[in-house]
């Protein structure tokens, strides 16, 4: 390492010394190992060359390709959170390990991002949903500072879980792992909240009450469709002239209060 | 004064650092003393995030309109705000890290970590999360104990909605969860970790809650909520290069100290056959879920990783059960048992398959199976009393043991033989069972085509297409018809469906500074045998941004986003008998939403050697329309107003070096929303008292606000 750092002590000292790469009495960590070599591979190579080359670099695209620089990562960061990437979307669609991350110029205070925050880091690829977070209705706190991306998301893929959830063994698992009122089981249950959140919710953020996919009595009547009140026409006339009780407000959930689920013998509809 | 504040913070550092100080003016003795502090570095932002330093600021806000909607899950109130304070101590042996932010706040927030390095960390989090819902909220109800609202009596004899508004105070809805976190993750070796941490969430306020007496006779009130929920997890991991094993224990339990509402009825004082002097209902109950989980992976030859996990889950509700009325009047009927006995395991396998035998060649496959199994006892309830009001027949006889199965088998193979090019062909087929459904399972073949360009100094490129049938068996028409429904009902989540998705994204890069970027997205669900419910559904979605970044922080990009969705259904309006036959009284609603959304910063230059400056400003518009059509039976409809939402938010920051150790800071926010929904409009919702309800007046309003911070940040 003495002999890199007479050529880089600029980008060391910037990068490394602080960080959990630079941590001497860790035993995982690449300085206590082969310091530079840890990550960049054997160095003389490089020193000989004339043109400096011959050196495993990680930049976000360059000459090393991307499995074998994420191959060096891969050799300490394969536990915990980070035992999941292979197979992970992420891994499947060719990202590196500093697509989002620098480990000599990081941007952010935790998790050496590569930008200052991390839905900055997840916006470049998945702009549509952190978009639904800035919907002025009904978002989860993430513009507010209280949550981000990998709040629920790990990054790095899941073992256990779909659309790489971090917590739980089903999407209904990771929701209720805040929202644990309506995790159940209850006496008189309804299928699609038993079986999955997002059958009626947009996790990310929506232009409706509750984070609704579509607003309800709409949402209901997408299923619902029985004689009488559930396959009435609720159209203008039923807010401005009749106030129905059906639409204004929080519409069928005025009276079917107990939507995700009753634990009342006379429950069954929901409204106790 | 800050600048003199400055001077006696450089002198202190110097003082401290004299030997260095001695020793450089020794070396250089005309060269004038550097102000110390970590400001000294002036390549550094003050923008960057960075440890030891806090920030002490004012908070002076103007806001017309909604002051609930514009704080939300924020406490934004005037006044003195002590933020973003970051402590971090290093040595080769330890690592101390703190931090806090808007502290004697609502929404306050503290973490604190401890690291012996390649021993154990230990961290802490204390966070709270305000939500505030209204201030037009208004209520006759007064609290009567855990879990009791009450009216006046004399307004209960009264029986007319049209008492209420006299004597319903104003008062502020709002809730807030308060989350307290433990963590130990330690490293007795160098193959083996173990961790081990405790959550315990107070979620404690009031929420908006339907408690109603029957159509003509609904009621909003505002539920008490008091409930803590603590999660207990631990597990160890061992690792080498060639396989990880790992197992662990979560534990979550759920307790709700208000799991009943008892309210009077606004309309009747007594018991009757005809209505109840009050009402209860269940909430949520007591539960408790814990899972034993096993995962691990082994590497072979040839680049190959098998990794797999297996859960066993225990869900539980056993809270007794209420009577099936509080209705004095009405018969008791008698409960199938005492308690809920509501049990369910869960079990979860996944294994999965990644193989590279050769550079240009990466295959993967993967068989997941997820199975909730409903355990509570069958249940009797042929009858229940409807709304405390009136003795009903169940349609069912009792509740329906839901349980569901999936199994899902993935394989890709991606080949990569012209660089920077990655082509995968894919294949996904979802074998989903129900007890209790219209389906007894369902049947999905998905075929995907991806291509990427990811290896690229220029252009990256990514594409995605997928194609996916699904189809259902064993239709169980009586589960429909049994309760009123149409045989030709199909619940869209697991109807059959064909599902058409394309998102494809290209990122140009002329110069490592200059980022053009361009994202598509295209789909559409057909569900092709759905005579009602949901017909179709789609989205598009489309977006721009340029960003152009120079060193030490200099910058300025913009974006656009536009994103549309669409969904269309059919009903038929009926009341029972031949009305149900007639395809003239069918109707089908159209609805679409589309959202555009423009974003832009600039980060200028800086301002002579020590003011720097930030701007950004954020446009998102959304609005929604849903177009009905009717039969030739039915009357024609008057058209819903188009719905939208607006919200801008215009920042500027500026920040100047005063010193070694000290900024200053002045913000500016601007945040005008603007908002129309009918179902929550003032015009709608323009009092407490609607034709048949009796409701808190929680409206959608807009707002504008202006906020200014100004104060200083200390770095050390």
């Amino acid at each position: 390492m003495t002999k890199c750092l007479e050529c880089h002590d600029a980008t060391y000292e910037s990068g490394i010394s602080g960080t959990k790469h630079g941590q001497m009495n860790d035993p995982r960590s690449p300085v206590a190992k082969l310091g530079c070599e840890s990550c960049h591979g054997p160095g003389q190579a490089h020193i000989d060359d004339d043109a400096k080359g011959n050196i495993r670099r990680f930049a976000k695209a360059g000459s090393t390709a991307v499995n074998d620089g994420n191959g060096a990562c891969l050799t300490c960061h394969n536990r915990g959170t980070h035992a999941s990437w292979e197979g992970s979307t992420h891994e499947a669609r060719g990202l590196s390990c500093t697509t989002c991350h620098s480990v000599h110029k990081p941007q952010s205070l935790q998790h050496q991002l590569a930008k200052t925050t991390e839905t900055q880091v997840c916006v470049a690829c998945h702009r549509p949903q952190v978009v639904k977070t800035e919907r002025a209705v009904a978002h989860m706190p993430v513009r507010e500072g209280k949550m981000a991306c990998s709040s629920c998301h790990n990054p790095h893929g899941s073992i256990s879980n779909v659309k790489g959830l971090k917590v739980g063994n089903s999407v209904n698992e990771s929701c209720t792992s805040c929202h644990a009122e309506m995790r159940g089981p209850m006496l008189f249950e309804h299928a699609p909240v038993r079986e999955n959140c997002t059958t009626c919710h947009d996790p990310h953020g929506s232009s409706n009450d509750r984070m609704l996919n579509v607003r309800m009595p709409m949402l209901c009547q997408r299923c619902h469709v029985a004689t009488r009140h559930p396959s009435s026409v609720y159209d203008n006339a039923a807010i401005t002239t009749n106030k129905s009780n059906r639409m204004f407000g929080r519409s069928c959930v005025n009276c079917h209060s107990n939507i995700h689920g009753s634990n009342h013998p006379s429950g069954q509809f929901f409204m106790r | 004064m800050w600048r003199r504040f400055g001077q006696i913070s450089a002198w202190v550092i110097l003082t401290a650092a004299l030997p260095a100080f001695a020793q450089t003016t020794a070396q250089t003795p005309n060269a004038p003393a550097a102000p110390a502090g970590p400001l000294t570095d002036d390549t550094k932002s003050l923008f960057s995030p960075s440890w030891n330093s806090l920030q002490i600021l004012g908070r002076l806000s103007s806001v017309s309109g909604d002051p609930a909607r514009w704080q939300r899950y924020q406490d934004l109130r005037d006044g003195l705000l002590f933020t973003a304070a970051r402590t971090e101590r290093a040595t080769a042996d330890f690592n101390v890290s703190a931090a806090a932010d808007n502290v004697g706040w609502r929404d306050q927030r503290y973490v604190g970590s401890y690291e012996r390095i390649g021993l154990f960390t230990l961290t802490g989090l204390w966070d709270q999360i305000p939500q505030f819902y209204s201030v037009d909220t208004r209520t006759p109800f007064t609290s009567g104990g855990e879990g009791v609202l009450l009216l006046d009596d004399a307004a209960q004899r009264a029986a007319n909605h049209n008492v209420y508004p006299a004597i319903a105070p104003q008062f502020d809805l709002r809730e807030r969860r308060d989350i307290g976190t433990v963590r130990v993750e330690a490293t007795p070796t160098v193959a083996l970790d173990v961790h081990g941490g405790f959550t315990t969430t107070k979620h404690t306020g009031e929420l908006p809650w339907g408690a109603d007496f029957g159509f003509s006779n609904d009621n909003e009130v505002a539920l008490p909520y008091r409930s803590r929920t603590n999660d207990f997890d631990m597990g160890a991991e061992w690792t080498n290069q060639r396989a990880m094993i790992r197992a662990g224990y979560t534990g979550s339990w759920f307790n709700n100290q208000d799991d009943t509402l008892t309210w009077d009825n606004p309309l009747a004082l007594n018991d009757s056959t005809a209505a109840p002097g009050r009402g209860r209902t269940a909430l949520w109950p007591t539960n408790s879920l814990q899972t034993l989980s096993t995962a691990g992976y082994a590497k072979f030859a040839h680049r190959t990783q098998v990794t797999g996990s297996l859960a066993y889950g225990w869900w539980n509700n056993n809270e007794a059960l209420l009577p099936f009325t509080i209705n004095s009047a009405l018969p008791q009927l008698t409960l199938p048992r005492a308690t809920a006995e509501a049990e369910a395991n869960t079990v979860s396998t996944n294994v999965n398959l990644v193989s590279r035998p050769r550079d240009e060649w990466r295959f993967n496959a993967r068989v997941r199976r997820y199975d909730y199994n409903n355990n509570a006892p069958e249940t009797s309830i042929p009858q229940y009393i409807s709304y405390d009001t009136s003795l009903s027949d169940s349609l069912t006889g009792g509740p329906h043991l839901f349980a569901h199965s999936r199994t899902t088998f993935d394989a890709d193979a991606t080949w990569t033989g012209v660089q920077p090019l990655a082509f995968t062909v894919g294949y996904t087929n979802n074998h989903n069972g129900y007890d209790h459904r219209t389906f007894d399972s369902t049947n999905e073949n998905v075929l995907r085509l991806q291509a990427d360009a990811v290896g690229s100094q220029w252009v990256t490129f990514r594409a995605h297409y997928e194609y996916g049938s699904r189809g259902g068996s064993g239709f169980d028409e009586q589960s429909l018809t049994g309760i009123g429904e149409y045989a030709e009902m199909r619940h869209y989540d697991l109807a059959p469906r064909t599902r058409n998705r394309f998102v494809g994204q290209v990122d140009v890069l002329p110069t490592e500074r200059l980022i053009f970027s361009m994202s598509a997205g295209v789909g559409t669900d057909d569900f092709n045998e759905s005579g009602f419910g949901l017909q179709d559904s789609g989205f598009r979605n489309v977006s721009f941004s340029v960003d152009y970044q120079l060193p030490r922080g200099i910058g300025v990009g913009t974006t656009y986003n536009y994103e549309r969705y669409t969904g269309f259904q059919q009903s038929r309006s009926a009341s029972p008998g031949t009305q149900q036959q007639d395809p003239n009284r069918d109707w089908t609603v159209d609805s679409r939403e589309s959202v555009h959304y423009v974003s832009f910063f600039i980060e200028p230059p800086r301002i002579g050697r020590n003011t720097e400056a930030r701007f950004s400003y954020e446009y998102a518009h959304a609005r929604g329309n849903y177009f009905y059509e009717v039969g030739a039976a039915l009357p024609p409809p008057s058209q819903l107003p188009e719905t939208y939402n607006k919200l801008q938010d215009l920042r500027l920051d500026v920040r100047h070096r005063l010193s070694g150790r000290l900024a200053a800071r002045f913000s500016y926010q601007y945040e005008p929303s603007r908002i129309f929904d009918f179902a929550f409009d003032p015009s709608v919702i323009d009092g407490i008292v609607q034709p048949s309800s009796l409701v808190l007046g929680y409206t959608y309003r807009p707002y504008t606000a202006h906020t200014g911070l100004v104060g200083l940040i200390y770095y050390w």
